[in-house]
């Protein structure tokens, strides 16, 4: 009932703020993955998983 | 003469030549001076069949001068001990002049120790590095011999050492830094090493180290303070190796130890270790068994952390894992909770007692307007509050498991499990959220930005809009005028007193009831209903979007200002119809008035006394869309000038754009007397005003003058009424505007002429019949004041309606056919 006040343009901003969060986290997962804008973290997290998998044998692949 | 002249200008130029030659022919002493010192950039190294090759790039040039050659040992560059080479033999390279230091004291060539996977060459070190000399160390596997050679046209100095017996690979085994639990800590690598390959070829390509590339994969040599070995032996399967140097594992797993023993099992002839320290001591001496001396014994925990860690590593992987997956959908419940079902809304009546509460009211002043406000002005901290308070809700919830202290103490394990992994669940919501919030207020600042941007470029075009329109929201019954008038909302009818564009919206806001309202004056003037923010009465149609002409008519009681009003207006209706301008009623109350006194003008009749209550104005509209002007015409009882109390509430007189005085030239005594002699019944006729006609307009002066308004900005058109009866007495008033002055200074008000050219900026004066306009009266048409007024004040109509439609057919009783005019002026306007 108190959902059906909610002005529209206040609906508009709370989904545009959730996708873009939504959008960065993704864009950080890509950039891990040494893909997208971020791919400059891939060399870090390759050394991490690598530290883990030369650890414990657990693999991302 | 001549060869006398020509003698001082031969030897200038003698002098001029000689110089130039000597500046060609000079040395480029800076060029000199710059020559740069070779720059040693990189060192490699490479097997071939028979030799190895080891190359030493330079930048620039190459040094003038390099010689090479066997040594003993290194020299010493500083006071202590000098460097050394891991090899059999050692060769020395020295460049000069040469340098491999940049501006900042990095090498230029990479590190100063480097070792290579090659049967000759097995490590090059740097000696020195100083004041134009590069010395480098080149540990050999065997004295070979070696070559210097320089290439032509190329940068390299490149030496050859022979490596002439055949290779064989053998494996040296290093620590893998990257792994920090687990018992498989060495990786093995390949080294080309002359045949036949031993254990001790192989211990001294161990503690040469990794190569480059080695190092960059994570493998180190752990040397556990040894810097060599003295004595190896091999005898009956049994390896003894002697270490040199001092001996420490520093506590962990990882020793040299753990190098030496795989490197040596490669052999056939090895099947056991046993290692020494510098002392000659080890754990077990004799017995077919490995033995490692006590200083490399690992403690306890590195023992049981190397067997164990993995699996602990794993598992706090997992409770990590599930850690993060719980604080994700904590987030995400936390989310959905906080901005869809159980909002924190700030609402158009809190948003409003907040307003109020940041700015008390004023006297005089009304409360801000409720309506719903911009997002990000309030509704973000509100929004973020909320989330935040459901993260913490449900994260505080996820603590209270199982209950009881006693549950958390007796399944410890479990407790210490799950507190982990509620912490980093804690963790990753406060991450998550605050990247939330950071996107919020980024989202907030660059909408409210580009917001700010747009109301102040909205807010300007409509000022300027009303600057050069001059459109301003007069109210009828108050006389009150504003900019921007109050609107009731059309679905709940509550008064919006401050619409423009602001913090309760750009375009549009939404009233409380949910109604959406234009912001803009120039919008809300056709979709609202707009109220004076005065009397709260209605205005007109199009108040505040229109131009707004205000065109206060006074004079004595019986001047004929009414007949004046209605007759001019009847003249203005022929005007626009004859021109094709739209002319309408904007409202009913002025329709209705109009029609019922044009109807008495039009047949003749004599209109009603004007009450002498406040007028309300006679609206019309002249124009069609946004360029159409409103015409406010206030007319009042001549009492009311004389009465104190009610001329002071005529403060239509204060915000006129021009005033029209009426007089009656039939209360003026000159002309009476005149008419007295001529025709007394026109004097009876006439119902002449009884006071001075000095009177009213003195009064009305007074006010403005006492009111501040600066009469000397404003135009006052002097309209002569009843001229139609002074020619009906036989005396024919003057047309001209000047004419008619001198005429009125004739009849004895010379005063009032005196002092309207005094006061005002413009005066004109007319003699209006107080008839509708007729063929007859063309001379003295009552719309000519208005007509001049409105012209004056930017409203484009034709000079005169019979020149701009001649055909027209007049109206009421002076039409001889009685036709009726093709269409009805006075019917209000569709516009």
């Amino acid at each position: 009932m108190r959902i059906n006040q909610t002005p529209p343009t206040y609906v508009a901003f709370r989904a545009t703020a959730v996708a873009i969060t939504v959008l960065v986290l993704l864009l950080f997962g890509l950039g891990m993955q040494g893909l997208g804008p971020l791919h400059s973290l891939g060399p870090a997290t390759s050394n991490v998983t690598g530290w883990l998998h030369a650890n414990t044998g657990v693999s991302n692949r | 003469m001549a060869r006398l002249a020509c003698s001082p200008l031969r030897a200038a130029v003698g002098v001029l030549a000689l110089a130039g030659l000597t500046v060609l022919a000079a040395p480029p002493a800076r060029a000199l001076a710059a020559t740069p010192v070779p720059v040693l950039t990189s060192i490699s190294a490479a097997h071939y069949v028979n030799y190895d090759q080891l190359i030493f790039h330079f930048a620039g040039a190459l040094p003038a001068r390099h010689t090479a050659g066997y040594v003993s040992q290194l020299p010493a560059t500083g006071p202590g001990p000098g460097v050394t080479a891991a090899g059999s033999a050692l060769l020395l390279v020295t460049f000069s002049p040469a340098s491999g230091i940049d501006s900042q004291g990095h090498l230029t060539y990479g590190p100063a120790q480097r070792t290579y996977a090659l049967p000759g060459v097995i490590q090059v070190v740097t000696v020195q590095d100083s004041q134009g000399v590069i010395q480098m160390g080149v540990g050999l596997a065997s004295d070979e011999p070696y070559q210097v050679l320089v290439l032509p046209h190329s940068d390299e100095v490149v030496v050859k050492v022979d490596t002439p017996q055949p290779t064989a690979v053998i494996q040296d085994y290093f620590v893998n830094s990257r792994i920090v639990f687990g018992t498989a800590v060495t990786r093995p690598v390949d080294r080309l090493v002359r045949q036949p390959a031993t254990p001790a070829d192989a211990l001294q390509r161990l503690f040469a180290g990794p190569t480059q590339a080695e190092l960059a994969s994570g493998l180190r040599f752990v040397s556990s303070g040894a810097t060599g070995i003295t004595q190896l032996t091999i005898q009956d399967g049994v390896a003894q190796v002697h270490l040199a140097g001092s001996c420490n594992s520093g506590g962990s797993a990882a020793t040299v130890a753990t190098e030496i023993v795989p490197t040596l099992r490669q052999f056939p002839s090895v099947q056991w270790v046993k290692i020494y320290d510098p002392a000659g001591d080890t754990q077990e001496h004799t017995g077919d068994t490995d033995s490692i001396p006590l200083c490399l014994k690992p403690s306890a925990v590195d023992v049981w952390t190397a067997s164990h860690g993995g699996l602990i590593l794993l598992a706090l992987l997992i409770v990590v894992g599930i850690g993060i997956l719980l604080g994700v959908v904590l987030t995400a419940l936390s989310l959905v909770a906080g901005l869809a079902q159980r909002p924190d809304l700030i609402t158009a009546s809190a948003y409003q007692i907040a307003r109020v509460n940041a700015r008390p009211v004023a006297t005089g002043q009304f409360r801000p307007d409720v309506a719903w406000p911009f997002y990000p002005l309030r509704q973000v901290r509100a929004d973020l509050a909320r989330v935040e308070a459901e993260r913490r809700a449900r994260y505080g919830r996820l603590w209270k498991w199982p209950f009881n202290l006693l549950v958390w103490i007796l399944f410890a394990p479990l407790s210490v499990t799950v507190m982990l992994c509620l912490l980093v669940a804690g963790l990753t919501t406060l991450l998550l959220v605050g990247l939330f919030a950071l996107v919020m207020w980024a989202c907030a600042g660059v909408s409210a930005m580009v917001f700010g941007v747009f109301v102040v470029l909205l807010r300007g075009a409509e000022g300027v809009w009303h600057t050069r329109m001059r459109t301003a929201a007069s109210c009828p019954h108050c006389y009150h005028i504003t900019p921007r008038p109050a609107y009731h909302c059309p679905g709940c009818r509550r008064l919006h007193r401050d619409v423009r564009p602001g913090r309760l919206g750009l375009f549009t806001r939404r009233c409380t009831c949910g109604t959406l309202l234009p912001t803009m004056v120039l919008r809300a003037a056709w979709h609202l209903e707009a109220v004076c923010q005065r009397c709260n009465k209605p205005l007109r149609a199009g108040s505040a979007a229109l131009r707004d002409v205000r065109v206060p008519i006074f004079g004595e009681t019986s001047a004929g200002k009414t007949r004046f009003l209605y007759a001019g207006l009847d003249s203005l209706i022929d005007t626009t119809a004859s021109a094709d301008i739209p002319f309408g009623f904007p409202d009913e109350e002025s329709q209705d008035q109009a029609t019922v006194a044009l109807g008495l003008i039009r047949s003749g009749r004599d209109t009603v006394k004007t009450s002498q209550t406040l007028p309300t104005a006679l609206t019309c509209r002249v124009g069609k869309g946004p360029g159409s002007t409103l015409v406010h015409l206030f007319d009042t009882a001549g009492e009311n000038y004389k009465d104190a109390q009610l001329h002071d509430s005529l403060g239509y007189l204060d915000r006129g754009h021009c005033l029209v005085y009426v007089l009656d030239p039939f209360s003026v005594g000159a002309v009476r007397d005149r008419l007295a002699a001529q025709n007394g019944k026109v004097s009876e006729m006439a119902h002449a005003a009884a006071g001075d006609p000095e009177i009213a307009y003195t009064e009305v002066v007074s006010r403005l003058r006492d009111s501040g308004v600066k009469a000397a900005e404003q135009r006052l058109a002097i309209v002569v009424s009843k001229a139609d009866l002074l020619i009906a007495g036989g005396i024919e008033p003057p047309e001209d505007s000047a004419a008619i002055a001198d005429w009125l200074s004739q009849m004895g008000v010379h005063n009032l002429v005196l002092s309207a050219r005094r006061e005002f900026s413009d005066v004109r004066y007319f003699t209006v019949a107080s008839l509708a306009a007729t063929e007859a009266s063309r001379a003295h048409n009552p719309g000519a004041p208005l007509r001049w007024l409105l012209a004056c004040l930017g409203v484009r109509l034709p000079a005169e309606p019979e020149q701009a439609d001649s055909t027209r057919a007049p109206r009421g009783p002076h039409r001889p056919d009685g036709a009726q005019p093709a269409k009805d002026p006075t019917a209000k306007a569709e516009l």
